[in-house]
């Protein structure tokens, strides 16, 4: 202690040059705008980089789920490109559908960079918007399944209705055996919804797959929706009561695919002018 | 005696700063060289002044000029540096022999040779510590050295004037 004491005696012409011009700098920085504004910039860019530094480490230590994600989602893509060239073979043989058909979905690939799941009414913000291509009504899917639908546009952006919403109705099938109903959230539980209109006389499992069905009119038919996790009648009810298992983790959406529906006009007019003839 | 001594002390130390603020803060000369004249008060403090009072009396005196120029901190730091070298400048400096209760900092005492290198290398530290802090960035160092180097000068210049009128060197010396 002593030492320390003689050590600080010894240079106290230094140390109290350094307190001074500290006490200096200080009224410096805090008194005078423009060398303020200075340190503040400077200041900032520091931190600015030292965020983005931070940023890419993090970064790196999702890869790891990152790639795995994006494994599966190319096993996916491989089975479905070998899928839809069966299809196409067999259609070149029966030749009863057009070439329009076959490519009658567009797949614009977009992020999410707003998301909530714990809301009774849950919205998604995507960052592109009109200018991309995205117009209301089209539907979403991410590489797990389906996602959502989507409600206003701007030029850069686009909010989509998320399937964990109350208002939102999804027609699904069974695909074991092809039978429909609408798929709607329950309101609580983000990984589960329920299937309704599902009539008694069908015979349901538990573990069986729900798909899109093709009365969808945003999604195209067959898109992954989950998987039954518990099924219920009653004796007096006349449709199931079919808990699923969502397929999508909306807490982790990252990358979407919004599906245009180039048949869509065409369809939505003909079915107008049906019920426009009725009435 | 000694009483005397401070009284003249004080004095000149007040001539240096009135000069300063009655006539070198409006000194500009091309844009390029200002006047700081007022250092020649912390520059010619009798030698065997304590380092700590140096240091304490530049800060004061740099604190005073600030308020002056309502600057808070950029004339202290550049003085706080210069008196805090002025003693290191003072120990390397040491002429032979050492120094005499009669030498005091000024050409007649000291000699062209010491006078000029140690009144311009701590004018100069001064004066590139003032136009660092006031351009506040390193983006024109250049006009940074230039200024501080003419300003050094220029101060000199101002500084030994000022001595002359205060100490006019007897006639047959």
């Amino acid at each position: 202690m002593g030492s320390l004491f003689r050590f600080l005696f010894e240079y106290r012409l230094f140390f109290l040059f350094v307190l001074c011009e500290v006490f200096s700098f200080w009224m410096i920085i805090t008194k005078n705008t423009r060398q303020k504004s200075a340190w503040l910039t400077s200041s900032n860019n520091f931190a600015a980089s030292a965020m983005e530094m931070s940023d890419a480490v993090t970064g790196f230590f999702g890869l790891y789920q990152e790639n795995e994600k994006l494994a599966g989602e190319n096993a996916r893509l491989n089975t479905l490109l070998t899928l839809s060239k069966q299809k196409i073979d067999k259609m070149e043989m029966d030749s009863t559908k057009t070439p329009s058909m076959l490519e009658q979905y567009n797949f614009i690939v977009a992020k999410v960079i707003n998301n909530s799941v714990s809301k009774p009414n849950n919205y998604i913000t995507l960052n592109k918007g009109s200018l991309e291509g995205i117009k209301p009504g089209m539907g979403i899917i991410s590489p797990q399944g389906v996602v959502g639908r989507v409600m206003v546009c701007s030029e850069h952006f686009s909010t989509a209705t998320s399937l964990l919403h109350s208002k939102m109705l999804i027609s699904a099938e069974i695909s074991r055996i092809h039978a429909s109903g609408s798929l709607k959230w329950g309101g609580n539980d983000p990984n589960s919804a329920n299937l309704e209109f599902v009539a008694r006389h069908l015979k349901p499992k538990v573990g069986d797959t729900i798909r899109t069905s093709e009365f969808s009119n945003i999604l195209p038919e067959g898109i992954h929706v989950g998987v039954i996790r518990k099924i219920s009648l009653k004796d007096d009810a006349t449709f199931y009561n079919i808990d699923v298992d969502l397929a999508t983790d909306f807490s982790t959406l990252n990358f979407v695919y919004v599906i245009e529906n180039k048949l869509q006009a065409e369809k939505d007019s003909l079915q107008l002018k049906t019920t426009g003839e009725l009435e | 005696m000694i009483s005397r001594n401070v009284f003249q002390l004080i004095w000149k130390i007040l001539v240096y700063i009135g000069v300063y603020v009655f006539i070198g803060h409006r000194l500009n000369a091309f844009n390029l060289a200002l006047c700081f004249s007022y250092t020649g008060a912390i520059l010619l403090l009798p030698i065997s002044t304590n380092p700590v009072r140096v240091l304490l009396f530049a800060f004061a005196v740099g604190f005073g000029i600030d308020i002056f120029h309502s600057s808070p901190g950029i004339h202290t730091a550049a003085c706080l540096l210069m008196a805090f070298m002025r003693s290191s400048f003072l120990n390397w400096m040491v002429p032979a022999g050492g120094y005499e209760d009669y030498m005091t900092i000024s050409i007649p005492s000291m000699g062209m040779k010491w006078f000029l290198p140690f009144s311009l290398g701590l004018l100069f530290m001064h004066s590139f510590l003032y136009f660092i802090i006031d351009y506040a960035s390193l983006a024109q160092f250049g006009m940074v050295l230039l200024k501080a180097s003419f300003s050094s000068v220029f101060t000199l210049l101002g500084i030994v004037l000022t001595q002359l009128a205060l100490e006019p060197p007897k006639r047959g010396d």
